[in-house]
């Protein structure tokens, strides 16, 4: 293998495949960067078996050729390289990286066979990083953390009837957002994607209106954008049958301004000092009082609203109130809700396309 | 030199009885349940009736036998409560860090205060008196370096007792004291010492911090060496908030059959869920620790993401966590919920309605007739060891 690239495609290049990189030590070639020079481009990857990344840079090859390079050392290195062109020269299980006057040899990751990608060919979704980013943003807060029940540390992607739903709970909570996309595959899909997965996905999309193609294939799910594809494995299971929950009346409705209600939540939340106290939610004729009172303190304020329905009270964590108003970019929101073990339900005021649910706490 | 004071009052229950029954005074007088009961057991007599061998925790049968023209009451909690807030309210006229450890127990932590007496005995005699004045009641004081020698002191010369062990005094004060009396050693770690020759608290002396720690662990084998020295650094905590309920059990003989530690598991299970249910808290985290015949010791523990107090939901988590450890001759069991909040985050998908009810059902019967009265099949004897 021999070739040359410009230094600042070949920095952004291995930053970006370096998200890959595995950080454990079971399996030491998936510590290493895969280089595959061809004619005039350099393909990178790099795979923690969880996610693989690939993506392709323009070079000039006078070799064809390959190899696996350590990942965080190769990205720390190049990093720290002059500007202009690099050249990579591979000799008796060595390449040699040199930039100018700077001159440094790395050993070759050799013994195991690098994983290729998996292989994902049924496309089943075109949309831009905007929408993809909205849907991700607006479900990814609600996945869960508990190592026992995989299905909830995923956020669900479903296909159904043409549309497209990104729905996530960690079993208290529940959000759904629906997609405004330009092409989904007519048959039925339901995959769930890993929230770990999806957050470094987030930081690999370039944000500049790029359409993104999804592929499915067996167990994983592939994102096509620019010059690189991004895969995940997904989490096995059925996620749990969330409709009934979503479509239940609640007997109170209330209409008000969302940056009122979170800065009178934020407040209240400043005295649950354990993560586990609740906000007292009272709504009588139109006034809604936020209340909470802990070893901090007490609290209490009100808010007028929008009110039909019966009066009434219930009690919820501050956080999870807090966590949709800070992801919804509604002025105005809609909170339903009733007295007793029922859940509740926070929107925009005027769309149906970003629904939250949430249980109350039994005080 | 921390200066600790453990106040103890004597026979608390029959004390109160007493108090308001001047007939019952010089009598053998057993709190607990009435002389025919089958099932209740002593909880507190009078110091008459110990002269015939009754103890607390006794069956009330047996202390029936024993002395049948004792007198047996059954108690009156909120009396008891009732004098116990006016004893726990004296406290703070003593030290500002008071740590509540039962109805009729506390300790005081004197450090700086006692310069305020011209003795450590008259700072005690000033509290007893205090206690006498306020209440009738006699109580045991202990005055010492630190909480495992004050609670030692305060019991040794029950009752109406005062005792003040001066730093200078404390290796002469355990030397002779039976192992069996340090704090943390049960029956059965007392036999296993016994076993080594080791009686009295200077039989353990001779061993080295690593020899200790090798024969018992290394949890309870520095434990023995530093209560043997009389050294004890756990403070005085003034809000005793609980942060964690457990229940653990020694076995008689170790036990090696998933079966029988399922169903030993069962039981503890019922007794954690029951206090905590009790205390009105939910949990979110279950520890489960295990020690095996060697001494060594594990904890293994699980947090959800909701929070729970029925019993079903602490099993299954405490089973599971079993089912993921080396299985060989287990000496102790014991279970902890931990995390706990007044508050329970209520689930999506999980009926935790039903659970808490049938929780909350068998606990009025257990509360009702006694504890144990209904109880899941789980907890019953399965030994597939064989």
């Amino acid at each position: 293998m021999h070739f040359q690239a410009e230094n600042t495609g070949l920095v952004s290049g291995i930053r970006l495949v370096e998200r890959a990189v595995s950080s454990s030590n079971t399996l030491q070639i998936l510590g290493g960067i895969h280089l595959q020079a061809d004619k005039n481009s350099l393909t990178l990857t790099a795979n923690d078996l969880e996610i693989s990344i690939q993506t392709k840079i323009e070079c000039t090859t006078f070799t064809p050729g390959s190899a696996v390079l350590n990942g965080k050392l190769l990205s720390a290195l190049v990093r720290k390289l002059p500007q202009g062109t690099v050249i990579f020269e591979t000799k008796d299980n060595q390449v040699l990286i040199s930039a100018g006057t700077t001159e440094f040899s790395l050993n070759e990751l050799i013994g195991d066979e690098f994983p290729a990608p998996p292989k994902c060919d049924r496309k089943i979704l075109s949309l831009t990083d905007y929408e993809l980013s909205k849907l991700a943003h607006s479900t990814l807060f609600c996945v869960g953390t508990d190592d026992h029940r995989p299905i909830f540390q995923g956020v669900l992607l479903e296909i159904s009837n043409g549309s497209l739903h990104f729905v996530a709970t960690d079993s208290s909570r529940l959000a759904f957002a629906k997609g405004e996309v330009p092409f989904v595959a007519a048959e039925d899909l339901e995959v769930i994607i890993p929230g770990r997965s999806l957050t470094e996905l987030l930081k690999c999309l370039p944000m500049d209106e790029s359409v993104i193609d999804v592929y499915y294939g067996e167990n994983q799910l592939a994102f096509h954008f620019n010059n690189t594809v991004f895969t995940t494995r997904l989490i096995e299971g059925k996620f749990p049958n969330y409709r009934p929950i979503l479509y239940t009346e609640q007997e109170i409705t209330l209409t008000m301004s969302r940056q009122h209600f979170l800065q009178a939540v934020e407040r209240a939340a400043l005295f649950d000092r354990t993560g586990n106290q609740p906000v007292i939610v009272q709504v009588t004729d139109g006034v809604l009082e936020l209340g909470i009172q802990t070893e901090l303190g007490r609290s209490m304020e009100q808010l007028n609203v929008e009110h039909s329905g019966s009066n009434g009270q219930s009690a919820y964590s501050p956080r999870f109130i807090m966590d949709m108003l800070k992801w919804t970019d509604a002025d105005q929101v809609t909170f339903k809700f009733e007295q007793g073990p029922r859940q509740a339900l926070i929107k925009p005021a005027d769309r149906d396309d970003h629904l939250y649910i949430l249980m109350p706490i039994r005080i | 030199m921390a200066t600790i004071m453990h106040v103890d009052m004597d026979a608390f229950y029959a004390a109160v009885e007493i108090l308001d029954n001047p007939e019952y005074a010089g009598k053998p007088l057993i709190v607990g349940g009435y002389k025919d009961s089958r099932r209740g057991v002593v909880s507190t007599c009078s110091y008459e009736a110990r002269r015939y061998g009754i103890h607390s925790a006794m069956p009330i049968a047996k202390a029936a036998a024993l002395c049948p023209h004792g007198i047996f009451i059954p108690g009156r909690m909120a009396r008891y409560r009732e004098v116990s807030n006016q004893i726990h309210a004296i406290f703070p006229e003593f030290s500002p860090v008071v740590e509540p450890l039962s109805i009729d127990e506390a300790f005081l932590d004197m450090t700086g205060c006692e310069h305020f007496y011209p003795s450590l005995e008259a700072m005690a005699l000033s509290l007893k008196r205090r206690i006498k004045e306020e209440t009738g009641l006699t109580a045991s004081v202990g005055v010492a370096p630190n909480k495992f020698l004050a609670k030692l002191a305060s019991d040794k010369n029950k009752p109406d007792g005062l005792c003040i062990i001066y730093p200078h005094e404390v290796n002469s004060f355990l030397r002779d004291l039976p192992v069996g009396r340090l704090w943390g050693v049960g029956k059965k770690s007392e036999q296993e010492l016994n076993k080594l020759g080791i009686y009295y608290v200077r039989d353990l002396l001779p061993y080295s911090l690593q020899e200790l720690e090798a024969k018992f662990g290394s949890s309870f084998g520095p434990h023995l060496y530093n209560l043997a020295r009389g050294i004890d650094e756990r403070r005085v905590e003034p809000i005793h908030e609980a942060k964690s309920i457990g229940h653990e059990i020694t076995f008689d003989d170790d036990v090696a059959s998933l079966g029988i530690l399922k169903s030993q598991l069962g039981r503890l299970v019922e007794d954690v869920g029951w206090r905590l249910r009790r205390h009105n808290l939910y949990a979110r985290t279950v520890t489960l620790k295990v020690r095996y015949y060697n001494f060594k010791t594990i904890t293994r523990s699980h947090t959800h993401e909701t929070s729970f107090c029925d019993d079903d939901t602490i099993f299954q988590t405490a089973f599971s966590l079993l089912q993921g450890v080396k299985l060989q001759p287990v000496r102790l069991l014991g279970v902890t919920v931990s995390s706990l909040s007044e508050a329970a985050q209520l689930s999506l998908f999980q009926d935790t309605e039903t659970a808490h009810r049938v929780s909350a059902v068998m606990d009025k019967i257990n509360a009702r007739f006694r504890r144990g009265a209904i109880t899941k099949g789980r907890t019953l004897i399965h030994d597939d060891s064989q």
